[in-house]
């Protein structure tokens, strides 16, 4: 029986075209990639047919539900950071507490804090959000009951410093005869937000409403995840 | 894989005759590419699509105490309860020289099978049809945005557009909540409250869902 003739040729093949794929799928993913922040709070936002095309707003004061029904508040104001170091100077002057530079820079990075403000130094002192967020689950959140309002007063303060600010640029753009159209002023505008877990109770959620109607802020955003259809 | 051919200098002879240097310039890449894929599965399962969407809504302001508020004629109210389930009644609860309400349970099952969005483009039939009226107009005449807007809220503004009326017990999750809202958006109706339960109410919940 002949043997079977191995061909003595060069076995390698050439991968050019799929490692340039592979490097462009790469960039792709990379650049397309939006880390999300670290957060001290997790939520699963429902899913809603309805809002297609509307995008998340930028200028925002974000109040978070979690699904034990817990709140938290956020303020992603415009400005970078002294929107939120002005907010921790209301609070300062209408709880009585006192931040040293050391903890107003903590509380630039801090991200959501659920915890009612007599803690809030306490949360600030923690050395890293692991402990924060332990802080955060040993509590009931931000309380919300209408003799200590706290959440309807963050808001507040929130909403005044937010929409001083958006005024202020409305008021630039047109000493500079380029007045902002509606479509701009609406998203520029100060939101605030509401990003409550799917399983949140929904008791919780309407009492937070409620203390936000009883500060007079009647206007909300839901965040909600897209559904596919 | 990738090669340079590289023409080789040097190896000047005596007679000046130029000598290619034969020797493979091959790079082993296979390191490379094996990261390259490390990296590209990363960034494949790491990466999120579902993109977070806003969905507005104004809850009405506190009645002045001075106004007298007006009977609702048209209105539904909707109770959640436990295990995503949802009863409903029509206009007022155990209103005067009637029954007692019955609350009725319904689903939110896409149109044509009996579900609230069903129930809800039958109690908003009127305005419903002067909204298509206005959108077969706006489809004619080039309507300004604005113009638009304005007329469809002067539309949801007037008696015969329904009022949808939230409530719930205890147990109820916010995902019925948005769900519902949801629905409303799709249907375009801006009548919408949400209220504390009554006990009465409460307790023909409980029976109705035990």
């Amino acid at each position: 029986m002949p043997k079977i003739k191995m061909p003595k040729g060069n076995p390698s093949l050439d991968m050019t075209p799929m490692v340039d794929l592979a490097f462009l799928l790469v960039t792709f993913f990379m650049l397309t990639a939006s880390f999300r922040e670290a957060e001290t709070v997790t939520v699963i936002t429902p899913k809603a047919r309805s809002v297609a095309d509307k995008e998340l707003p930028k200028n925002a004061l974000v109040i978070t539900i979690d699904k034990d029904g817990r709140t938290y508040f956020d303020a992603q104001l415009d400005g970078g950071a002294s929107p939120r170091l002005e907010l921790l100077d209301s609070i300062s002057q209408n709880y009585k507490i006192s931040f040293d530079d050391k903890l107003k820079n903590e509380f630039l990075r801090c991200g959501a804090v659920g915890v009612p403000m007599d803690k809030l130094k306490d949360y600030l002192i923690q050395k890293d959000d692991v402990a924060r967020k332990k802080m955060n689950e040993s509590g009931n959140g931000i309380p919300t009951d209408s003799l200590n309002n706290q959440i309807g007063n963050l808001a507040t303060y929130g909403m005044k410093i937010g929409m001083r600010n958006f005024k202020e640029k409305r008021e630039q753009a047109k000493r500079e005869n380029a007045p902002l159209d509606k479509e701009t002023e609406r998203k520029i505008m100060p939101k605030l937000c509401i990003k409550a877990d799917l399983e949140a109770p929904y008791i919780r959620v309407k009492q937070v409403i409620k203390a936000l109607t009883d500060m007079k802020q009647y206007h909300f955003t839901l965040i909600t995840t897209m559904e596919q259809s | 894989m990738a090669e340079i051919a590289e023409s080789g200098g040097g190896g000047h002879g005596k007679g000046g005759k130029k000598r290619a240097k034969k020797q493979s310039t091959r790079v082993d890449m296979t390191p490379m590419v094996d990261l390259a894929f490390l990296l590209l599965t990363f960034f494949v399962l790491t990466a999120t699509f579902s993109k977070n969407k806003a969905m507005e809504i104004t809850f009405p302001a506190p009645p002045d105490k001075n106004v007298e508020i007006p009977p609702v004629s048209n209105a539904v109210t909707f109770l959640l309860t436990k295990d995503d389930r949802i009863f409903y009644y029509e206009n007022e609860f155990d209103a005067k020289d009637a029954p007692p309400t019955v609350l009725k349970e319904i689903s939110y099952a896409p149109e044509g099978q009996n579900g609230i969005r069903d129930l809800l483009k039958e109690k908003n039939k009127g305005a419903f049809e002067q909204m298509k009226t206005l959108d077969e107009e706006r489809e004619k005449t080039n309507m300004a945005d604005s113009t638009y807007k304005k007329r469809l809220a002067s539309i949801n503004k007037k008696n015969s557009a329904v009022t949808v009326i939230l409530k719930s017990d205890d147990k109820a999750k916010y995902r019925n909540m948005v769900a519902l809202i949801d629905e409303l958006k799709v249907m375009k109706i801006t009548k919408f409250v949400n209220v504390d339960i009554t006990m009465p109410e409460f307790e023909r919940l409980k029976t109705a869902a035990p």
